[in-house]
């Protein structure tokens, strides 16, 4: 703070490094979409950037985004509001279990949920919708997924639990004596509800909502499993769509640019309206000490509105995974569920035999295993100069580590199409170093979250007594710092490790021959109608996911020590 | 072991001086403690004799080494400056056990384990820890988290030890225990000793000499705590020391009077203040203890406005005037010769001594 002594020291160094890596694989992508968006031959282009947009389908695909996030967003945000409300304000029973269960949505990815509806109530050959027309001799489908409603549908079932978690959370933390006073003083428990309770929550729900919204715009698996067959597309869709159809021409990458500056706009809006929220909210959900809310006794719909959550559960996430595991075993798409026609076949072909999925595994194995490793030791570094040096010019820094949050996978995966194919001189498309690359800035947000998280914890003081004890700044940095936040920087490996071996968003614009992902081929044997292989390379995904899982929760609750301050 | 200089040191953050100008030299092997509110800047001073900020002006000489000059660029990191540092959150870390904190600076100075291993078990012994050393800070409670803390800044023998309000997280009992077992250790390790605090009672206790900081950050005046407990140089330093009455008084017709009133003062008043009281420049100031309370007769007259049972003193709200004085009696023999004064009675006050301060001195805010 008050000068320093040396004009180049250590500081300095893991500055100068912290800056150079965000700057590298995070703000000069972004900054060569809106370039290439809005600079034409060296001079800005607003009105062909206007006249791009204003191309029927480009301009559908923005409306669709919208309202496929809007509508998702709503319908999220009740649904996750009521469940986090009938699970920490009701009595309902096996409430810790049913808590659990709303987060198993998280897991799934949703476009591997998007296959499972498809084989649910696809128009012709869904099993629902052939078993009801079956049973009723109807002409029509049940529910046609291939729609806005199927993809909106699809989408909340999967996101829910932003809100779900935001709100549950601040209803735990909420000083229980705001309730109580207003019992006190003769309200009803629907007036409390009404009047204190829900503006209390009002934040949390917007936060929550918000964190939806961005998430569902930029949304890329279920509306390209749901959309793509009905001619319905929104703009990671369409950008993926364009730059495949031209094969890389420029005005398909203009195009690209341009949707996507729609995108890094609308996130920066909507997460600084969120830090907006948040700080606003701040004072009002600060908890008293022993929470102990007043639970709303249900009565006689106690155990109606049990067996609605766990209809909800098995209809989201049992009905599909269980349809993915049946398919993964079928000989042939199409037959019926019964033993004569189940085999192991089709998943030690995926794994064994079939190069597609052989390489797709290994490549996300170690794509994922080294993005996460990288990112998440370069995250501690820039959270250490963030949170814990004193050096000039860190504001810098700390402007740059937002921006990791606030930009979609499409659009990383554009800007280092743009960055890193040759024209600055280092040419990485089509290898698996571009989709490395992509991977970094894509995850730099949740080590940067997760790391930063656990260096406040450590209080200055605990290394200053290190260097007083004759330490130097490395040394306290490796006795006292590093194994104190070891268990923030496991999680935020698993946290990058997990969603990176699913991957799709990203890695489906990046591909090369030989680069797919488990993601990618995924989505190809799907779209090449290679069904019950897509199912058995899903079915194998999951499982990856729920071991993944497991093996967190098993980390993170042994290497947490008893004290840490 | 070594002296401390510390010469014109400024600390600038921003547009904020904290200080500027500070000089002070804590002498070889002696507890010197620096009192001050919070917010004084007491702790930057000792921060940097740690070496964690660097002084914006000035230099830090530890015994015969310049270790921070803000012109000559010397800045000596703080592991190479053999100090002890022991913090007000106590610092002990949690992933050690006891006998692992309190081994660390030895391990950093490469110490044969046999001996390192020895001179812990002692410092661990020092502190009363003796077969907790296996614990984990977690398992110990505040007080012994804090003996950790100390026996950890000890045992590589420092020149100089530095404490920031060391005993502020410990209740009442055990602050008074550690506060001898400090005193206790210094003696036998004759380690020069800084020791930070706004805790006027704790710095009256231990230390040899004490420096008393202002607001502003300026130190207002060194001496013994003997000296400055009885020869406060100002009025804030009174105030700071303990509860003050500070009295307007005016020079009408020839007599002392408490202002806005007829009351006279009956007290010998020395000739130097007499003129300045006349300007109008000082105040006088008492102790409650040093007011004689009689029922009747006494110079100055006052109603007993609210009486405070404390234990061993009644202290008593007086309004004399327009302005309240508080005044203290002994308890027991109070209320033994029947002395004692009920709430809404008249009384006489008498001033066994009054000291005279200048007004400007007394207006700043001093209580912590």
């Amino acid at each position: 703070m008050t000068g320093t002594d040396r004009k180049f020291g250590i500081a300095e160094i893991l500055l100068l490094f912290s800056v150079l890596v965000l700057v590298i694989v995070v703000a000069v992508p972004i900054l060569l979409i809106l370039w290439n968006a809005f600079v034409v031959d060296g001079g800005l282009n607003i009105a062909g950037a206007v006249k791009v947009l204003s191309q029927p389908d480009v301009f559908q695909a923005v409306v669709n985004s919208l309202v496929i996030a809007g509508a998702v967003t709503v319908v999220s945000t009740i649904l996750g509001v009521f469940f986090a409300w009938l699970v920490s304000r009701t009595d309902l029973p096996f409430k810790e279990t049913m808590k659990l269960l709303f987060l198993v949505p998280f897991m799934l990815p949703s476009f591997i949920g998007a296959i499972a509806w498809k084989m649910l109530l696809s128009p012709r050959a869904g099993l629902v919708n052939k078993w009801f027309m079956d049973l009723f001799g109807l002409e029509q489908p049940l529910f046609n997924i291939y729609s806005l409603w199927g993809i909106i549908a699809v989408e909340s079932m999967y996101l829910f639990p932003f809100v779900f978690i935001q709100v549950s959370g601040a209803l735990e933390r909420m000083d229980p004596t705001l309730e109580e006073s207003a019992r006190i003083s003769g309200a009803g428990l629907f007036q409390i509800t009404r009047k204190i309770t829900l503006p209390l929550m009002l934040p949390s729900i917007a936060a929550g909502a918000l964190l939806v919204a961005l998430y569902s715009l930029a949304h890329f698996g279920v509306p390209a499993v749901l959309g793509t067959e009905a001619g319905i597309f929104n703009i990671p869709t369409l950008i993926y769509q364009k730059i495949y159809a031209s094969g890389g021409r420029f005005e398909a990458i203009r195009a690209g640019t341009i949707l996507s500056s729609i995108l890094v706009v609308s996130a920066a809006l909507i997460l600084y309206s969120q830090n907006l929220i948040l700080k606003a909210g701040r004072f009002q959900v600060i908890a008293g000490k022993s929470v102990r809310p007043i639970l709303l006794k249900l009565r006689g719909l106690k155990y109606p509105l049990l067996v609605l959550s766990l209809l909800y559960i098995a209809v989201t996430v049992v009905l599909p995974t269980v349809t993915i595991f049946l398919v993964a075993l079928l000989r042939t798409y199409g037959l019926s569920f019964s033993l004569e026609n189940m085999t192991l076949h089709n998943i030690t072909y995926i794994l064994f035999t079939m190069k597609l999925t052989k390489d797709a595994i290994w490549n996300s194995f170690y794509l994922s295993l080294a993005a996460a490793l990288v990112t998440m030791l370069v995250g501690t570094l820039i959270s250490y100069v963030i949170v814990k040096m004193r050096v000039r010019g860190k504001f810098f820094l700390e402007f740059l580590g937002l921006l990791p949050f606030s930009v979609p996978g499409t659009v990383i995966a554009l800007g280092v199409i743009l960055m890193w194919s040759g024209k600055f001189g280092v040419n990485l498309y089509n290898t698996a170093w571009i989709i490395f690359v992509a991977y970094i800035a894509r995850y730099m947000a949740f080590a940067l979250k997760s790391t930063s998280a656990a260096l406040e914890q450590v209080s200055d003081s605990l290394e200053e007594a290190a260097r007083a004890c004759g330490a130097t700044h490395w040394q306290a940095m490796k006795d006292v710092v590093l194994p104190l936040i070891k268990p923030g920087m496991v999680a935020a490996f698993f946290l990058i490790f997990l969603p990176a071996l699913r991957e799709l968003t990203t890695s489906v614009l990046l591909y090369g021959p030989t680069t797919r992902t488990i993601g990618v081929a995924i989505y190809a044997l799907n779209e090449d109608g290679e069904t019950v292989y897509a199912a058995a390379l899903s079915a194998v995904a999951l499982i990856i996911i729920i071991v993944g899982h497991w093996v967190i929760k098993r980390i993170t609750g042994t290497t947490k020590l008893g004290g840490a301050s | 072991m070594a002296d401390v200089r510390l010469e014109n040191l400024a600390a600038v953050f921003g547009t904020h001086r904290v200080f500027e100008g500070f000089t002070l030299t804590i002498r070889d092997g002696e507890c010197f403690t620096l009192l001050g509110p919070s917010g004084c800047g007491k702790t930057v001073v000792m921060r940097m004799i740690a070496g964690f900020e660097h002084p914006s002006a000035g230099e830090v000489f530890i015994g015969d080494q310049l270790v921070s000059s803000a012109a000559k660029k010397v800045h000596v990191p703080t592991e190479s400056r053999n100090i002890g540092v022991v913090f007000q959150d106590y610092a002990v870390w949690p992933h050690k056990t006891v006998f692992e904190n309190v081994v660390y600076p030895l391990q950093i100075q490469k110490v044969p384990a046999a001996e390192a291993k020895a001179r812990t078990l002692e410092a661990i012994a020092q502190v009363h820890l003796g077969s907790l050393e296996d614990r984990y800070p977690s398992q110990l409670s505040g007080g012994q988290q804090q003996r950790v803390a100390l026996a950890r800044a000890l045992v590589s023998r420092p020149k100089i030890m530095l404490l920031d309000e060391p005993l502020t997280n410990l209740d009442a009992n055990l602050r008074e225990e550690m506060r001898f077992e400090i005193k206790d250790l210094q003696r036998r390790t004759g380690v020069t000793i800084l020791y930070v605090t706004h805790d006027q009672e704790v710095a009256l206790a231990i230390s040899d000499r004490i420096g008393i900081m202002g607001k502003d950050g300026c130190l207002r005046q060194v001496g013994d705590p003997h000296e400055i407990y009885t020869n406060p140089d100002d009025g804030y330093v009174f105030n700071f020391l303990g509860v003050a009455n500070f009295i307007p008084v005016e020079r009408r017709n020839g007599a002392v009077q408490i202002q806005g009133s007829y009351l006279p003062l009956q007290v010998e008043i020395p000739s130097a203040a007499r003129d300045r009281i006349a300007r109008g420049e000082v105040v006088a100031a008492c102790r409650p203890f040093e007011i004689d309370l009689v029922r009747d007769g006494g110079a100055t007259r006052g109603l007993v406005r609210r009486r405070v049972f404390l234990g061993p003193t009644v202290t008593y709200f007086i309004t004399v005037g327009q302005i309240e004085i508080r005044a203290q009696q002994e308890a027991e023999e109070a209320f033994r010769d029947g002395r004692a004064l009920e709430e809404g009675e008249a009384c006489g006050l008498t001033f066994q001594a009054l000291r005279w301060y200048d007004k400007a001195s007394v207006g700043e805010e001093a209580r912590p």
